[in-house]
């Protein structure tokens, strides 16, 4: 019972706190019905005229019901106050009518009540509704009070007014209905809007909790391209204020190349030519500004084919790349550990090689732009040869740089290889530190030839010769040294276990004096294996069995130092050596032209360079490392069978006196 | 903002409305919902003050008087009916007029009713009848037939007079209608009317 009131009672009474809406919508119905029984004045004139029931008393009589309205609109703050007053005239009115319009229709006059009773639902508001019916109930009661036999007229029995009662009552109950409903959907609607508002703001506080707590950049990005406001907090902090821009300009102000990537393929996405998918695989997934790493992340927010939003998410995987990087460090610590252990004297030469190398590029040694991508490739070369990755794809990095910029890398690319390069240092400081002693290997079989030698009392210039030979390095070490590099690249090439056979005729040579030869003809060696060698598919496909071969030698021809590397490959297009001439400008009418093209700097076969080749820098590098030798190269090649490269050299080149070699 | 008028003064204007408008309501409606008194039919005293009413020729006659109040708008109604319907052969009409006017009496003569004048007062001590208007229809015994009004609804349309006597002549006993219409006599007014909006 106590439930069934508070419910009756929240019907009828209105939350207390009034909307602007309400406001503004009860002061204008409740000026309009100030205005309605303000016509009431010369309307019921006009009744009481024509039922001669007096118009002076009309004008009068209504006039003072009038008061009543006008007095509340007037002086009232609160209109659902002045709407009550207008619940009360309602009725007032109505009497008004019955008594002024009496006659054969005062009857009829009776249906104003309930007319007006359901108008009063204009109102929104129950208490209105229950005003007027409590008004009428009050009249009845005071009528009955004052003469019983009014209310029961035409003698009419008890049931008879409880009828009359039950009418006013039920429509006073629909009425209360159609008002609270109206207040609670229509008048009422601001509020609900304000309350579903205020869940939503909830909502997005808590959605802005999470966003301004991840450390992952969500944004969506409209089809204008405009970044949505309802993004993680870190985005800005990343890109700057990112509030109604285009996320290709966000970018822009950190990465210009993401920036266009993202531009171009979004605009790709944007014209639904591709699926979804496929599109957003083209579009850029790393950037790298301030030192830091970000992975992107797409993901279309689209209603069936059409593109709705795209949502982004930033991911700084400074430390994963890091990480990521350590680990490589590491495995190419441990690589590089592995072969000094199996070749100390080739690492050890390979490091000071490279330690050369990197000195000349860091600090701007080179003369002019092409010493400084031949500097750069033969470091490259040399790394990737010995699994130094990291140096490798720093030197690649420039590459493309000089490549693109025709100038020398920038300062964060040289930065970048002295960093690495000090902790490469550091990681292989034990080998570095034991290596770097002046130590003379000598062989038990060599040192018994020697003492016999010795026995047998040479002159003092036999035994200067026999204790420089010590120094003197085998051409079949390097060889096989070379050999192996070229297996390793064909490996990774996919060209299979290549062939590799030394011919090295047991001849020496001073190592220093030949170091930078060594360290240019590595190019040649990956171009071999690059260009020369086919893939085991292409060599059956030309009827040739299994993988190709490499034949590396050195001999003494007469007065000539030889060193040749001959492959089984393909042999060298020579058209292709001509076109490529003429449209770099190079003379090509005779083979001899060809031959030169092939060493010119910056000519390539290939179209585009690979990590191994394809600059046009490593022929031109090892020709320039030939000549400061004396020496001449010449060019044997047969489509379909093979290429030969002979190096020859002075044969007074290869050692020197012991006069020379203590002067050096 | 300042209030120019202070809120007691606006919520007491506003209570004398209320209570104002509830007597004035209450004291109109009452005026037109009371039903009002007629006569008893058994009441010798008025059977023998209509007697005097009935010229001689028409003794042995049926008889009908048609009690009606100048002041009064039901009134009016009633005699706009009689004299613009047919009226039946053999049933002789007198009119009793309560106050005058003598536009009605004019009237009523020149459509052959009798015409009797007499003031509220008297028509409450001679006739002990205090509302209008009334319709009383004797036999030609003399013998007060009917007494009451003459619609079935307040202030309808379908005034029954007729309807009543041919009915009696028939020889029924037709139930008094109820009488809607005015208080005559001093004190009823006052009941009916205590603010004296009503009645003069």
């Amino acid at each position: 019972m106590k439930n069934a009131l508070a419910s009756l009672m929240n019907v009828l009474r209105l939350p207390a706190e009034m909307t602007q809406f309400e406001d503004k919508y009860l002061a204008r119905v409740n000026r309009i019905a100030t205005y309605f029984y303000a016509l009431h004045v010369p309307a019921f004139m006009l009744v009481a005229w024509a039922n001669d029931t007096g118009p002076l008393m009309a004008l009068v009589l209504t006039t003072v019901v009038l008061l009543g309205p006008v007095a509340a609109y007037k002086t009232f703050e609160n209109p659902r106050n002045v709407s009550i007053v207008h619940g009360f005239t309602s009725m007032l009115m109505g009497g008004l009518l019955v008594h002024f319009g009496q006659g054969p229709v005062q009857i009829e006059m009776h249906f104003y009540f309930f007319a007006l009773l359901a108008m009063l639902a204009i109102f929104a508001n129950p208490m209105v509704i229950l005003t007027a019916a409590a008004t009428v109930a009050v009249h009845h009661l005071a009528l009955w009070y004052y003469l019983p036999a009014s209310v029961f007229n035409y003698d009419a029995p008890i049931w008879v007014v409880l009828v009359h009662a039950a009418f006013v009552v039920l429509e006073s109950v629909a009425t209360v209905y159609i008002a609270r409903s109206f207040f609670d959907n229509v008048i009422g609607l601001e509020r609900i809007v304000q309350a579903r508002t205020a869940q939503l703001d909830d909502k997005n506080r808590q959605m802005r909790l999470v966003l301004d707590n991840v450390d992952q950049g969500l944004l969506t990005v409209g089809c204008d391209g405009i970044v949505a406001d309802e993004r993680a907090a870190v985005v800005d902090e990343w890109l700057g204020d990112c509030g109604g821009q285009q996320f290709s300009e966000c970018l822009r102000r950190v990465d210009e190349k993401t920036a266009d990537a993202f531009e171009s393929q979004f605009d790709q996405l944007l014209m639904g030519i591709l699926p979804f998918d496929v599109a957003l695989d083209q579009f850029p997934t790393e950037m790298e500004f301030s030192g830091r790493h970000f992975g992107l992340d797409y993901t279309p927010i689209a209603h069936g084919d059409e593109l709705r939003q795209l949502l982004v998410v930033l991911t700084d995987r400074t430390a994963v790349v890091q990480r990521e990087r350590m680990e490589v460090e590491q495995r190419e610590t441990m690589t590089l550990l592995e072969r000094s252990r199996r070749d100390q004297v080739g690492f050890l030469e390979f490091f000071e090689e490279a330690k050369v190398l990197v000195h000349a590029i860091t600090e701007g040694l080179c003369e002019d732009l092409a010493l400084f991508k031949r500097t750069v490739h033969t470091l490259k070369g040399n790394s990737m040869l010995y699994d130094v990755q990291s140096i490798a794809r720093i030197c690649e990095h420039m590459e493309d740089e000089m490549a693109e910029t025709q100038a020398a890398p920038n300062a964060e690319l040289l930065g970048e290889l002295t960093q690495r390069w000090e902790r490469l240092k550091d990681s292989l400081r034990i080998v570095l530190d034991s290596g770097g002693r002046e130590v003379v290997q000598v062989g038990p079989d060599k040192y018994r030839q020697l003492l016999e030698k010795a026995l047998a009392q040479p002159t003092s210039r036999e035994l200067a010769h026999m204790l420089l030979e010590l120094k003197l390095e085998e051409t079949s070490d390097r060889l096989e040294r070379v050999g192996d590099q070229a297996k390793r690249i064909a490996q990774r090439l996919g060209k299979g276990d290549i062939g590799v056979e030394i011919e090295a005729g047991g001849l020496r040579l001073e190592p220093m004096r030949w170091a930078a030869f060594w360290q240019d003809f590595v190019h040649v060696v990956r171009n071999a294996v690059d260009h020369g060698l086919e893939s085991r598919e292409d060599r059956e496909a030309q009827g040739k069995e299994g993988a190709g071969t490499l034949t590396l030698s050195t001999a003494v021809d007469r007065d000539c130092f030889i060193v040749r590397i001959q492959d089984n490959g393909r042999g060298i297009d020579w058209d292709r050596v001509r076109a490529k001439a003429a449209q770099n400008g190079i003379p090509h009418e005779t083979r001899a032209d060809l031959e030169q093209a092939l060493f010119h700097d910056g000519l390539s076969t290939r179209d585009e360079a690979s990590v191994y080749s394809g600059r046009g820098v490593g022929l031109a590098a090892v020709r320039s490392a030939c000549e400061e030798r004396g020496g001449q190269i010449k060019v044997h090649s047969k489509i379909g069978e093979g290429t030969t490269f002979e190096f020859c050299f002075p044969a007074s080149e290869m050692v020197p006196t012991p006069h020379e070699f203590l002067a050096a | 903002m300042t209030r120019v008028i202070p809120r007691w003064v606006t919520f007491t204007g506003l209570a004398a409305w209320v209570g104002l408008s509830f007597v004035v309501q209450t004291t109109l409606m009452a005026s037109h919902w009371y039903t009002l008194p007629t006569p008893d039919r058994a009441d010798a005293a008025l059977e023998d003050a209509l007697g005097e009413l009935v010229p001689p020729h028409a003794d042995g006659s049926w008889v009908a008087v048609h009690v009606l109040y100048s002041q009064c708008r039901c009134s009016q109604r009633v005699f706009d009916h009689l004299f613009e319907s047919q009226r039946p052969d053999g049933l002789h009409e007198t009119v009793l007029l309560v106050g005058e006017d003598a536009s009605i009496e004019a009237r009523a003569a020149s459509a052959g009713f009798d015409v009797w004048v007499v003031s509220p007062p008297e028509l409450e001590s001679r006739f002990g009848i205090v509302s209008a208007p009334l319709l009383l229809v004797l036999g030609p015994d003399a013998g007060l037939r009917y007494a009451g009004g003459y619609t079935e609804r307040k202030q309808g349309y379908d005034v029954q007079d007729l309807k009543i006597v041919e009915s009696l002549r028939r020889g029924d006993d037709p139930a008094g209608l109820p009488l809607y219409g005015c208080g005559v006599s001093k004190e009823l007014q006052q009941l009916l009317d205590p603010m004296g909006l009503k009645y003069d």
